[in-house]
C-alpha cells in the first residue's frame, strides 16, 4: 500500500515496522507479518475473474500452473499449436492480495517438447521469477515471492527465443489488490488480453498454421486477436451483462509487438486506472495499453444491445480478428439512446 | 470452426507428428560421405565452428575430423547394454544417476515391450547413462561445437517422382527444423528415417532432443566472477548470440540449459561420436 | 552436567529444523528449484560413481574413499584470477569457525576443472600459497572424470581455448554418505551458514556420522 498515497504510506510504513516487530520479532523491512494460513490460489481461464478472497492478513498463497502446449482453433478452419498457461490463452487469472507470499508451481509435462519459464511483472526480483521457474518437460520448479505491490501485471513465458514462447500464447495477468483499498465491488468482472499472431500463412487460410519469424520480426501480424483466437468472445461466448449493472474489465496486452487502443463501441469508460497503476481517470473513450502492460477500466451499462469490444487501429479489428462482444440485455430507455428514429431522403 | 474440421486438423498434425517430417526429406540412400567411417557412423571432416553465443576474443572454435553416428541409439541398442551393465536397468539404476523416469517407456527392465519400438530412439536416458552407453561401445557423446558443426549442414532431398533430389539450406531449412520444434510431441519414428543431412547424419532434427557431451557449459556470462547462471531469461537469452534470428538454435541452447545431468525427458535421446585418428 | 547436555541436544536439534532445507520432491514431475534459481537433484549420493583422482602430494584419491567424512566440497582451477581465491578462502572462514574437534572430524576438498594446468605439483603451490593444512584435498583428474563430478555436483562449466574457465561458484557441504546437505551460490556470503551446516551434520544422529560424546561436548562449545 507504500505506493497509492504518500501521506498514508507516512503514517502505515511506521505502522507496519512495529507490527511486523512485534509479530515476530526480526528483521521483514516494510512486508507485513504472515498470519500462518496457507491458500490454494483459485485460477480461472479466461474471460472469468477469480473472486475476491477476504482474508484476514497477508498469507501463504500457492499456484499451480501446469504449461500445456496444444493444437487450439486459430480462426474458422484453422488450428495454431499453442503454448499456454493452463491449456487456455491468455494463460490462467491469478488472484492474490498486497502482502501475500505466493508459492509458485511451475509444472512443463512430459509431453512438452520445450523447456519454459514464467517472468510475472508483480515479483520485485531479478528476471521476475524466470530463472527460478525455467523448468524442462517432465519436471516442476517451485520459487516464491510476496507479492509487494498492488496491481494488474502481465506475466509470461521468457524461456529463449522468448518472442516465439509469448506469441505463442505464453502470457496471463496476475492482480495484486490492494489490501487496504480494494477495488469497489461490481457486478461483473471479466479478463481479456490483446495479442498479435504471426503464421506464415495469410489470414483466413484453414489447417494447422505455423508460427512466421519474418513477420514477427517486421511487426505485421497476420492475426491481431483477443483472448488468443479470432471469435473468442462473440456469440455464445461474448461477455454477458444487463442493464445498469458495472462490469469491469482486466485488460491486458500481451503483444509481442502491438500496444492496444483499447475501445469499447459504445461505452464510455467511468474509471481507467491508466497502466495498472495508482492514477484513476475518468470518462475515458479509449485507453491505450502498453505491450507486457494491463489496465483496468470500469463502467456501467445503460442501454441494451451489443457492444463491440475492439483495437481503434481499426484495420486490426476490421481485417485482423481484433473483436470482443458484450451482450448487454434489459430495458430500452430511449432518453439514454433512441436507436434510429427517422430515415429520410437528404438532397 | 465446425466440429469436423477441427478433428481433421487434429488428425493431420498427428500424422505429421507420426511420419517424417516432410516427405520429401527421406534420406537419399546410401550416404556418400561414409569414407573410413566405422559402420553405423560417417565422417565429419574438420573445420571451424563459429559458436552461437559470443565470447570477447572468440570467433571460432577448431573443429578435428570426428565420426558421427548415422541416427539416433535405438531402444535395441541401448537395451544391449543394459543387458550387459544391469547396473544400469531400471531398478537399479541410483538416483543420483538417473530420474525414476528413467527408460520408462520400456516395459520392464530388461523388456523394451509396451508402445517403445525398438528401433525407435531411446529417450529418457539420463547424461550418465547415456555417457556409460558410449563409453561401453568405445565411443563418446558429441560436444556441443562438434553437434552444432554438424546440424550447419544442408538437408537432403530424395528424388521423388515428382521432383528431383537436393539440398535444403538456410531459410528454408530454419523454417523445417522451426516447425518440427515448434509442435507437441508425437510417437517416434524408427531413427535414421528422417532429415539427412549432407554428411549422411540423420534426424539431427525431426525425432528427439540430444544430449551433448558438455550440454552444462551454457554459460552466458564470461567472467568467472559474474554469477555464472546459465540464463534464457530476456535479457541474456537475447543478446551476444551471432544470429538472435535463428531460433531453432535458440531452441536447442534452452532446452540443453534446462537440463541437469540426471534427468530423464520423454523427447530426449542420444547419439555417439568417434575420434578420426586418421 | 547431563541436564545441560540433554539442552544442548534440543537446541541444535531445533537449530537444525529450522535450517533444514526444503525436501526436494523426486517423482516424475517434481524436481525442485531453490530461490536462487538454480534447480539442482539432492537425492542419492555423489558417491555413486567411482573415479581416479591425485592429490596435491601425488597421493592417488579413489572419489568414493571420500565417503565416511562430512566433507565441504567446491571446484576450482589454480589459475582463476578471481573467484577461486575468494572461494577458497570462503572455506578458510567457515573452517575457521568450527571448534578443534569438529574441524578434525571434516575433510575439504576442491577439485579441479583444469587437467591440463593443474598437476600435484601446481596445486601444491596453491595450497602453500593459500596456507591450507592437511584436512584440505586438492584433487586432479582426467576431464572426463572432472566432467562426471561437475554433473554428480551440478556444477555448469565451460573451458575456453586459453585454458581458462568460466564456472559456477558454488560451496557444498555433504554428509558421509555423499548426499549434499548445502549446496551455495555466491562469493564472499556468510561463512557460518556453511559451519552450521556442518555443525549440524556432524551432530545430529540422522546424518550417517552418529554423534559420541566427544562431539556433542564438543557441539556444546560450538554452540556457545
Amino acid at each position: 500500500m507504500m505506493s497509492r498515497s504518500k501521506p498514508l504510506a507516512a503514517f502505515l510504513l511506521p505502522l507496519f515496522c512495529i507490527t511486523s516487530f512485534i509479530a515476530c520479532g526480526k528483521k521483514s523491512g516494510e512486508l507485513p507479518a504472515l498470519t500462518g494460513a496457507t491458500r490454494e490460489a483459485v485460477l480461472t481461464e479466461p474471460p472469468m475473474v477469480p473472486a475476491r478472497v477476504n482474508e484476514d492478513g497477508p498469507q501463504k498463497v500457492v499456484v499451480h500452473l501446469e504449461v500445456r502446449e496444444v493444437v487450439k482453433p486459430l480462426t474458422n478452419g484453422a488450428t495454431y499449436t499453442y503454448w499456454t498457461f493452463g491449456g487456455c490463452v491468455p494463460g490462467k487469472f491469478i488472484r492474490v492480495t498486497e502482502g501475500d507470499e505466493v508459492e509458485f508451481h511451475l509444472s512443463n509435462p512430459s509431453s512438452s517438447k520445450m523447456p519454459h519459464s514464467i517472468d510475472l511483472h508483480a515479483v520485485s526480483g531479478p528476471g521476475g521469477g524466470a530463472e527460478a521457474s525455467f523448468t524442462a518437460p517432465g519436471h516442476t520448479s517451485v520459487f516464491s515471492f510476496r507479492a509487494t505491490t498492488p496491481g494488474i501485471y502481465v506475466y509470461h513465458c521468457a524461456a529463449a527465443p522468448v518472442p516465439m514462447h509469448i506469441a505463442n500464447g505464453m502470457y496471463g495477468l496476475i492482480f495484486v489488490e490492494s489490501r487496504s483499498n480494494p477495488l469497489p465491488p461490481v457486478d461483473h468482472e471479466y479478463y481479456i488480453m490483446q495479442s498479435e499472431i504471426y503464421t506464415t500463412g495469410h489470414y483466413g487460410d484453414t489447417g494447422l498454421q505455423e508460427f512466421s519469424f519474418d513477420k514477427g520480426l517486421a511487426e505485421q501480424p497476420t492475426y491481431v486477436v483477443f483472448n488468443g483466437s479470432v471469435g473468442s468472445t462473440l456469440g455464445p461466448t461474448a461477455l454477458k451483462a444487463k442493464v445498469g449493472e458495472t462490469v469491469r474489465l482486466f485488460v491486458g496486452d500481451a503483444g509481442p509487438n502491438l500496444a492496444s487502443n483499447f475501445h469499447i463501441i459504445g461505452q464510455i469508460f467511468d474509471n481507467v486506472y491508466e497502466e495498472g497503476g495508482t492514477n484513476v481517470n475518468h470518462d475515458v473513450s479509449t485507453t491505450e495499453i502498453p505491450v507486457g502492460g494491463a489496465t483496468i477500466v470500469e463502467f456501467k451499462i445503460r442501454a441494451p444491445g451489443t457492444y463491440h469490444i475492439v483495437d481503434h487501429a481499426i484495420f486490426r479489428a476490421f481485417n485482423q480478428g481484433a473483436v470482443a462482444d458484450i451482450v448487454a440485455t434489459g430495458p430500452e430507455d430511449s432518453t439514454v439512446y433512441s436507436h434510429q428514429q427517422r430515415y429520410e431522403n437528404y438532397q | 470452426m465446425s466440429h469436423a474440421s477441427f478433428a481433421r486438423s487434429v488428425a493431420v498434425l498427428l500424422a505429421a507428428a507420426w511420419f517424417p517430417l516432410y516427405a520429401g526429406a527421406q534420406p537419399a540412400h546410401p550416404p556418400v560421405h561414409t569414407g573410413r567411417a566405422p559402420a553405423g557412423m560417417v565422417s565429419i571432416p574438420g573445420g571451424y565452428y563459429r559458436p552461437f553465443y559470443i565470447t570477447k576474443g572468440i570467433d571460432s572454435v577448431k573443429i578435428e575430423p570426428f565420426f558421427m553416428d548415422v541416427r539416433a541409439v535405438t531402444n535395441k541398442e541401448f537395451l544391449n547394454f543394459v543387458t550387459a551393465n544391469p547396473q544400469w536397468s531400471r531398478s537399479r539404476v541410483p538416483a543420483s544417476l538417473a530420474e525414476r523416469g528413467y527408460l520408462r517407456q520400456w516395459k520392464s527392465d530388461f523388456v523394451i515391450g509396451g508402445v517403445a519400438l525398438e528401433n525407435a530412439p531411446v529417450v529418457n536416458v539420463s547424461w550418465f547413462a547415456a555417457h556409460a552407453y558410449a563409453a561401453w561401445v568405445h565411443k563418446r557423446l558429441p560436444t556441443i561445437a562438434e553437434w552444432e558443426y554438424a546440424a550447419l549442414a544442408p538437408l537432403r532431398w530424395a528424388a521423388t517422382p515428382s521432383r528431383r533430389s537436393g539440398t535444403i539450406d538456410g531459410e528454408a531449412k530454419r523454417e523445417l527444423i522451426l516447425a518440427w520444434y515448434a509442435r507437441p510431441n508425437g510417437p517416434l519414428a524408427p531413427a535414421g528415417t528422417v532429415n539427412e543431412n549432407a554428411y549422411g547424419v540423420r534426424d539431427l532434427f525431426g525425432e528427439v532432443w540430444e544430449w551433448t557431451q558438455d550440454f552444462n557449459s551454457v554459460i552466458i556470462p564470461a567472467d568467472p566472477r559474474g554469477e555464472a547462471n546459465p540464463s534464457s531469461t530476456c535479457g541474456a537469452g537475447a543478446i551476444g548470440t551471432i544470429d538472435p534470428g535463428d531460433y531453432a538454435t535458440f531452441m536447442r541452447f534452452a532446452m540443453r540449459n534446462s537440463l541437469l545431468a540426471a534427468y530423464t525427458v520423454d523427447n530426449l535421446g542420444f547419439r555417439c561420436v568417434a575420434e578420426d585418428r586418421n | 552436567m547431563k541436564t545441560s547436555t540433554y539442552l544442548l541436544i534440543a537446541i541444535v536439534c531445533f537449530a537444525v529444523s529450522c535450517s533444514k532445507q526444503k525436501p526436494v520432491g523426486k517423482n516424475d514431475t517434481a524436481v525442485t528449484a531453490d530461490t536462487s534459481g538454480t534447480s539442482y537433484n539432492n537425492h542419492g549420493s555423489i558417491y555413486d560413481m567411482d573415479m581416479p583422482f591425485t592429490d596435491q602430494n601425488g597421493k592417488p584419491v579413489g572419489w568414493t574413499s571420500l565417503k565416511g567424512k562430512v566433507r565441504i566440497m567446491a571446484m576450482f582451477f589454480s589459475h582463476c584470477p578471481a573467484a577461486c581465491p575468494i572461494i577458497t578462502e570462503d572455506i578458510k572462514k567457515a573452517e575457521a569457525l568450527l571448534p578443534e574437534a569438529a574441524r578434525d572430524s571434516i575433510g575439504i576438498t576442491m577439485i579441479s576443472f583444469d587437467s591440463k594446468r593443474d598437476t600435484s605439483a601446481r596445486l601444491m603451490e596453491f595450497y602453500r600459497a593459500h596456507n591450507l593444512n592437511p584436512r584440505w584435498e586438492l584433487l586432479h583428474g582426467a576431464s572426463d572424470d572432472v566432467r562426471m563430478i561437475a554433473n554428480l555436483l551440478n556444477v555448469d562449466y565451460k573451458e575456453w581455448p586459453s585454458g581458462d574457465f568460466t564456472h559456477q561458484n558454488l560451496i557444498f557441504v555433504v554428509d558421509c554418505s555423499g548426499r549434499i546437505a548445502l549446496r551455495r551460490e555466491g562469493l564472499g556470503k556468510d561463512p557460518h551458514e556453511l559451519s552450521e551446516k556442518v555443525l549440524a551434520l556432524l551432530y545430529t544422529s540422522n546424518s550417517c556420522c552418529a554423534p559420541t560424546p566427544a562431539r556433542v561436548a564438543d557441539g556444546l562449545s560450538a554452540a556457545r
